[in-house]
């Protein structure tokens, strides 16, 4: 009794574990099986247009024919392939950022400081608009364009903690020592705010997405034959008028399924790791 | 005592970094809200509006006037000098000739017009009786002042082809020309005649013509509002006001059902939807839609504007035959168009000057396994298993640009699955008329033409309009002797009756059966919702781009 009880009670930290390796897997299947679809399997099939949800085609068709439990599939693994590069991308910028701010002196924090402030003072999708455009668009633009206005907010804390660890002893022993700021930098700071990070990096990722979502709903993203889901999100207003309910309502759930499966991960891998939040639980 | 310092910093910067975040979360929550709630106030307002609207299309016919969503408001404005606006233009101006309803010609300014015995001058009469809206006579002034300003400007209408223009009295205009030039009559039928005396720089926006109505007001980006001419020359217009409210499609079919319009403008894949009160009116069109293959194998060669000709799959002709003997037209009519077009293998069907000859049957097309011998007869075999055809190391595989407009991108991936199933990789990339300038010539084009004359054959099939400053004209870099000398002929001919059978020699190279420069598909249809009662009279052969408001003067509530 006592040790069936063990079994399934489990502790918050199991539990957060679980969802972490559960959603973690759930996102690199839609994206193994979305990258995996052939562009074979979305053609044009004009004998098969605009039929609601049905056992042979779970989310319906479009008006060319095409299978939506596919396109949705393969525009959610196009969203996370945008959502992981500008996180990434987004991580390294803060990282560089927020590390040389407090530790290259007054005028370098300044300028860091104005970076992060303009940034965020203008509205990301007017930014990640003009930039894509100023890239000619595309998978490029986009990308670069999601990247470059991701990375204040995780600049913003990794700045804030290594100005605390400026003051700490460790650091300020190692001055003593005659060590240089990089090699203080990259040997005593960087791991301290790894686990802020790793959490900083997944939590930039729904964001990533859901601004890609909507630049290429709004037209500036990619082209329109291309799956992804702001297009197919943009293409379906056209067709709600006459009742096509189905090619909305599935990839717009799935998308907002997926960033709320990433948001969680970051949210318990924090619990987890973080040292601040990890003995909470 | 520091560390409590710096925490409360810390602190203080996570706060302050999150209520960043925070207030951006909630910036952009209200204003969709907002947004929201007000939608949903224009939501109300058309509700409330709607009930008010049913009575005033009541109101409207008893009137007689209408509100539409056709067509654009003209982007230069409505100086016909700067730039041609299709159809729109006759709303407001008078051409000097016009498209009759069997595409044959027949005067709106001009009384007459003769040729000279060189073929090299044409003489105009003008009639005597039109005047513009602010009561001056049109005069050949006027007209001869119209067209060198059109020419200088460098107007879409190419009139190069003038050398200079005459004025031999208050009725008669000549133009000398720089070549013999059959068809130089379409170059008289779409330019509006602009009043020499009140043509300044406020023009564009306060047009002066003398056509069967006046714009009397133009807020733009919204609504255009004509008013009967009731010195109009012609057939007196029975409509007394015409509104072009400048909507979307789906908008316009959401208003046309509230009944705010009275006649929206639609995609064929619209039509199947009913609304009260209102039905399709389908009008046959000659507006074709085909991909242009590049012609030429790629050998470095520039076109003047240094964009890059040629490319080495399509320069081979049975890959051109492969599709045009593959890609099945009746599926794209049926599907994509929901039936509203027909099919076309040509991109001339319904036209005077169309060689019957090479028109496909539907045995010759949708045809995918003789696609595949015509692809193995002439060398081309899959040899590593990919499922796309080789030659000599080459792979059959091409770009394929395509702009955004109505069916285009449904045909074009269409025209990418025929290529997968015959084994032809086709790459396909979305452009605008500006971005596709540089690849213009390497690529090929999904194309929407249809002017309703013979010179298309010109632009698109003749030699010399390669690589010039028109590029999409013979994008394809097409260049066939036989060819070229039987459009000069036809160019060279009395006029343009005599002309149809070079025109129709032509065809013999330029079509499916000869050298396929193009893989024609499918006319499309202009397909409208009409509120019940109102009727377009009998309207013109439409080409690309329609000629609806040729016949605006017939427009009527019935």
């Amino acid at each position: 009794m006592c040790d069936k009880k063990k079994v399934f009670a489990l502790g918050p930290r199991e539990k957060a574990l679980i969802s972490v390796v559960g959603f973690t897997l759930i996102v690199a299947v839609v994206m193994l099986i979305g990258s995996r679809i052939p562009d074979s399997a979305i053609m044009t099939d004009f004998a098969n247009i605009n039929q609601a949800p049905s056992s042979s085609h779970i989310f319906g068709t479009d008006w060319m024919g095409r299978d939506m439990l596919l396109r949705t599939l393969k525009g959610l693994s196009l969203s996370i392939w945008v959502g992981i590069i500008c996180s990434l991308s987004s991580t390294c910028v803060a990282v560089i950022m927020g590390i040389i701010g407090p530790v290259f002196g007054k005028k370098v924090d300044a300028v860091i400081c104005f970076l992060v402030d303009l940034v965020l003072s203008i509205p990301h999708t007017i930014v990640v608009i003009l930039v894509s455009i100023a890239c000619g668009g595309g998978f490029r633009g986009l990308v670069v364009g999601v990247a470059i206005t991701h990375w204040t907010s995780l600049t913003r804390v990794i700045r804030a903690e290594i100005l605390q660890l400026k003051e700490a002893e460790y650091i300020k022993t190692a001055e003593m020592f005659g060590k240089t700021r990089a090699q203080i930098c990259v040997q005593h700071m960087l791991p301290h705010i790894v686990p802020q990070l790793i959490v900083g990096t997944i939590l930039v990722f729904p964001h990533a997405i859901i601004h890609e979502a909507s630049i290429t709903f709004l037209g500036f993203g990619l082209p329109s034959h291309e799956p992804a889901i702001g297009i197919i999100l943009s293409e379906s207003m056209k067709y709600l008028t006459s009742g096509q309910w189905w090619l909305a309502t599935f990839p717009g759930l799935t998308l907002v399924l997926i960033s709320l499966a990433v948001s969680s991960v970051g949210r318990n891998l924090e619990k987890i790791i973080d040292p601040a939040a990890a003995y909470k639980i | 005592m520091k560390k409590k310092v710096v925490a409360v910093i810390l602190a203080a910067a996570l706060a302050m970094s999150m209520t960043a975040c925070g207030e951006k979360g909630q910036t952009s929550e209200g204003s969709t809200s907002a947004a929201a709630s007000e939608s949903k106030e224009t939501e109300e307002t058309k509700e409330s509006e709607s009930g008010a609207a049913f009575g005033a299309r009541e109101e409207r016919i008893a009137d007689n006037e209408v509100i539409v969503a056709i067509g654009s408001e003209p982007e230069s404005g409505f100086d016909s000098t700067t730039g041609g606006h299709g159809s729109i233009t006759k709303l407001v101006f008078s051409t000097m000739f016009a498209r009759d309803k069997e595409l044959g010609w027949t005067g709106d300014l001009a009384t007459d017009y003769e040729v000279s015995e060189d073929r090299l001058t044409w003489t105009v009469t003008l009639r005597d009786d039109a005047y513009f809206t602010d009561g001056e006579k049109v005069t050949a002034d006027d007209v001869a002042y119209t067209y060198r300003t059109a020419k200088e400007s460098g107007s879409d209408i190419d009139l190069t082809i003038i050398d200079s223009i005459e004025v031999l009295n208050e009725t008669q205009v000549a133009f000398h020309l720089t070549r013999i030039y059959s068809p130089f009559i379409e170059r008289l039928a779409y330019l509006g005649i602009v009043p020499e005396h009140a043509h300044d720089e406020n023009f564009k926006d306060q047009p002066v013509g003398s056509g069967p109505y006046k714009l009397v007001q133009w807020d733009k980006g919204q609504q255009m509002i004509f008013q009967a001419n009731q010195e109009y020359y012609g057939e007196a217009p029975k409509m007394q006001q015409i509104t072009i409210a400048l909507l979307e499609t789906d908008t316009a079919v959401a208003a046309l059902e509230n009944g705010t319009i009275d006649v929206a403008e639609i995609n064929g894949n619209l039509a199947s939807k009913e609304i009260a009160g209102a039905s399709v009116i389908d009008i046959e069109s000659i507006e074709c839609y085909g991909v242009c293959f590049p012609m030429v194998p790629a050998e470095g060669k520039k076109a003047e504007d240094g964009a890059e000709i040629g490319n080495d799959v399509t320069s081979d002709l049975a890959i051109r035959q492969a599709f045009n003997r593959a890609v099945d037209r009746e599926l794209m009519v049926e599907g994509i168009m929901n039936g509203y077009g027909s099919v076309s293998t040509t991109g001339l069907e319904q036209m005077p000057w169309l060689n019957e000859d090479t028109v496909l049957d539907a045995s010759e097309y949708n045809d995918i396994e003789g696609a595949k011998q015509i692809l193995a007869d002439a060398g081309w075999e899959d040899t590593d298993g990919d499922g796309i055809v080789e030659k000599d190391g080459l792979k059959a595989e091409f770009p394929l640009l395509y702009t955004t407009g109505k069916y285009r991108q449904e045909m074009a991936l269409e025209f990418v699955r025929v290529g997968q199933e015959i084994g032809v990789q086709v790459d396909l990339e979305q452009v605008t008329w500006d971005t596709i300038l540089p690849k213009i010539h390497t690529s090929a084009v999904m194309y929407g033409f249809g002017s309703g004359d013979p010179s298309e054959l010109y632009n698109l099939y003749y030699g010399g309009m390669a690589g010039g400053p028109v590029a999409w004209d013979n994008s394809g870099v097409y260049a066939n002797d036989d060819c070229d000398a039987a459009i000069d002929k036809a160019l060279e001919a009395e006029d343009e009756a005599d002309a149809i059978q070079y025109w129709q020699e032509a065809q013999k190279y330029a079509s499916a059966i000869g050298d396929s420069p193009y893989c024609w598909f499918a006319n499309a249809n202009h397909v409208y919702y009409a509120a019940d009662g109102f009727s377009f009279g009998q309207p013109v052969v439409q080409p690309h781009g329609g000629r609806i408001f040729d016949n605006v003067v017939e427009w009527t509530w019935e």
